[in-house]
């Protein structure tokens, strides 16, 4: 029977998470990550270790709290309504949910460093010449004795610079099929040969390349079979799709954009929510955002079942990242002149958070599989279609 | 959090799929469309599985939810059923809720006349669109501050030729045989406004129901047309679309399923769902039809291409009710406080 109401222990957690942000996002978090786009804080990230959040669902027998899916739902999303540096956080969280199901007792050693908050892992997948087609990696592994030689680049390896981990996704087979000569690796990235360049973007992020010269990493670093990497791949783009409902920052514009509409008056003093058009563009926000609020909880919901999908985690990706970029741009033109000016944190207005989020919602459609790549799933787990590539 | 079905709803599912599977054949949906709009044996054969009473044949209430009748209406839309379900369910229900003034117009639900509700409220000598209005015997509606059912005549009238070959009738409150006055004042606004939600809720659900099938059939063609070599399916400017569509009758769904939830459970947030479950899904069917005509190429142009009976539907099931953009004004309303403009606001949906 349908039931749309989260139980109290979720809304309770979800109250301990409001307390730990207006206690743990202080202007000194919130300075750093407008200055550096890190999408990490190491202060803030073990703030939240200490509270057990920093792998919520690692099972209690494990070490770590056990929390259900909509509680980590429920994290995510007030991670992002509040304006938190969540990147290192969220990369961190699929790859360990991989290790912990693939990895060896060796590999599992790590999740402790994750659970206290002492490493993160960034996510080593996307080259210069393949992103849609990540199957079609070129960065080599070569075996070499008992370990393997790694080399070839990396682009948009956000967090490179201060993760612990990546999770990277290699080709150790050329004579065969591309998604049948994959392996991933776990490689620590303080080791001898890896090269990190700095890269920008239009959203004050930093992303990085990163260069693998000849780098020399132990069979140990080897997660799942040799040429078995498009199986652990599946398994953590999975996960990826179905945290994609991105409710809590299209929250956080809506709740700019009505502050912004509620508090701008015109030239004959009325206000800008007193204007139909107005009126349309935020009601059809709050439309969206109920829709990503629903996908989301669906999702967090088939988790807890052990429902698998492969529709609905693209369906939410494409749906709740595209209005993203559709409302951001409508409040734009709503607040006209006033949306111009470069937000700042701490201290940017709403109107400026709204100019921020219209350049940030443009990597939602893109990162993690671009809307192209979740229509093309869609078109073809969804609906029957012929490959159209 | 709960997104499974009930048994209840899983029999209701399997109960009425199979009824319109054999009395609502895309045969029998063209024949009905040269008799007005409306098959006579399709409404028996509903009847047989217990009809408007379903969802309400006592004084008092009683009937069943919103959930369940959720799932009726969806299947409704689906098959594009030419029988008034979703009327008939809203008008029982609201005579249900009326108590025992409405027990001589319950008695007509439960021998199976048909019933309707006239979602535009009557100014004085007004006439409206009424949906089922040429097929039905009783009729509620407010009038001016009433809230009024009017007994027709039994002679059945004439539809007025229409964009979705609807039972339409252009009716005044003044045109019914007998006239009884159910509530008045506050009372009426409120107990009509209440059927008018029922009423988006439910006809959201149909057109969830319509467009998800013109996407499959939009879909089946895609598959099968051969042009440039090979099937169009395979091109991204016939299936993207067809992709964005599916995403949207799914987020479309969910709305009308947490508006019915929240309908059933007596929930604050009741009004602002029923509205954007409406809005959402009169959009998202017209959008998705068009796609799915186009789809067809010129073959989607013809009367003999089944696309063109979901398209024309998508539009005039939504529109009885007025504009559906200005229900983003009724959702406005709803989160934002209503707005000191006095134009445009209230011009649409009773």
């Amino acid at each position: 029977m349908s039931e749309f109401e989260l139980g109290a222990h979720v809304e309770e957690f979800r109250a301990g998470v409001r307390g730990f942000l207006a206690e743990h996002l202080t202007d000194e978090v919130r300075e750093h990550e407008w200055r550096t786009g890190d999408g990490h804080n190491w202060v803030f990230h073990r703030a939240l270790a200490a509270r057990g959040w920093a792998f919520p669902t690692l099972p209690v027998d494990e070490g770590g709290p056990g929390l259900d899916d909509y509680c980590r739902f429920v994290l995510l999303q007030e991670l992002y309504l509040a304006g938190a540096p969540l990147v290192g956080w969220n990369t961190t969280q699929m790859p360990a949910t991989v290790i912990r199901q693939l990895g060896s007792a060796a590999q599992r050693e790590i999740l402790r460093e994750i659970a206290s908050g002492d490493a993160i892992i960034c996510l080593g997948f996307t080259e210069p010449d393949s992103g849609s087609d990540v199957a079609a990696a070129k960065t080599r592994a070569v075996r070499d004795g008992e370990g393997w030689i790694v080399s070839g680049q990396k682009m948009f390896t956000t967090l490179a610079h201060l993760a612990q981990y990546c999770f990277l996704l290699t080709r150790t087979n050329t004579e065969v099929a591309k998604h049948r000569g994959l392996t991933v690796f776990l490689v620590p990235l303080d080791a001898p040969g890896i090269e990190i360049q700095p890269v920008r973007t239009t959203a004050g992020e930093r992303t990085n390349i990163v260069f693998y010269n000849d780098v020399v990493i132990p069979d140990a670093a080897r997660l799942g079979e040799i040429d078995g990497g498009w199986s652990v791949m599946n398994a953590t783009l999975g996960i990826e799709h179905a945290n994609a409902s991105f409710w809590g920052v299209k929250q956080r514009l809506f709740n700019a954009a009505l502050q912004a509409a509620r508090s701008t008056t015109d030239g004959s003093g009325r206000t800008l929510l007193d204007h139909p058009i107005n009126r349309e563009r935020l009601a059809r926000a709050a439309v969206h955002n109920e829709v990503a609020l629903l996908m989301g909880y669906r999702s967090a919901w088939q988790a807890s079942q052990s429902i698998h999908s492969t529709v609905d985690g693209p369906i939410t990706k494409l749906f709740a990242t595209e209005t993203f970029i559709a409302d951001a741009s409508e409040f734009m033109d709503m607040l006209g002149p006033g949306s111009l000016p470069a937000f700042r944190d701490p201290g940017g207005d709403d109107s400026s958070l709204v100019e921020f989020l219209y350049r940030y919602s443009f990597g939602t459609t893109i990162y993690g599989g671009s809307s192209e790549v979740m229509r093309g799933i869609v078109a073809e787990q969804g609906l029957g279609l012929p490959r159209s590539r | 959090m709960d997104f499974s079905s009930t048994e209840e709803q899983l029999a209701l599912a399997s109960v009425f799929g199979q009824l319109f599977a054999k009395e609502s054949s895309i045969e029998r949906v063209r024949t009905a469309e040269l008799a007005g709009g409306f098959d006579v044996a399709l409404w028996r054969k509903f009847l047989e599985l217990g009809g408007p009473a379903i969802a309400g044949s006592e004084a008092g209430g009683g009937g069943a939810d919103l959930r369940h009748l959720g799932v009726v209406v969806e299947l409704c839309g689906r098959w594009l059923a030419p029988v008034p379900i979703v009327e008939s369910f809203v008008t029982a229900r609201l005579l249900a809720r009326l108590g025992a003034v409405a027990v001589p117009c319950l008695e007509r639900v439960v021998a199976g006349d048909v019933v309707t509700i006239a979602l535009r409220r009557w100014l004085p000598r007004g006439i409206e669109v009424v949906p089922a209005g040429a097929v039905s015997r009783g009729v509620v509606g407010l009038d001016g501050d009433e809230l009024v059912w009017l007994l027709l005549s039994d002679q059945m009238a004439t539809a007025v030729a229409n964009h979705g070959s609807a039972p339409l009738r252009l009716l005044s409150a003044n045109d019914a045989d007998e006239r009884l006055v159910l509530c008045d004042s506050t009372e009426a606004v409120a107990a009509f406004g209440e059927a008018v939600q029922d009423w988006k809720i439910l006809t959201a659900g149909a057109l969830v129901g319509l467009a998800e099938r013109a996407l499959e059939l939009g879909a089946e063609y895609a598959k099968t047309r051969e042009q440039f070599g090979g099937s169009i399916g395979r091109f991204q400017a016939i299936a993207h679309p067809l992709a964005d569509g599916l995403a949207a009758i799914d987020g479309a769904r969910l709305l009308c399923l947490e508006a019915q939830w929240a309908v059933d459970t007596g929930n604050a947030r009741a009004g602002a769902l029923a509205s954007m479950a409406f809005a959402f899904a009169a959009e998202t069917a017209s959008r998705v039809v068009a796609h799915a005509l186009h789809v067809h190429g010129g073959y989607g142009l013809t009367i003999e291409y089944d696309i063109q009976l979901y398209q024309r539907r998508a539009k005039a099931w939504a529109l009885v009710a007025g504009d559906p953009r200005l229900e983003y004004q009724r959702v406005a309303d709803e989160l934002f406080g209503v707005t000191s403009l006095p134009d445009v606001i209230g011009a649409g949906i009773a």
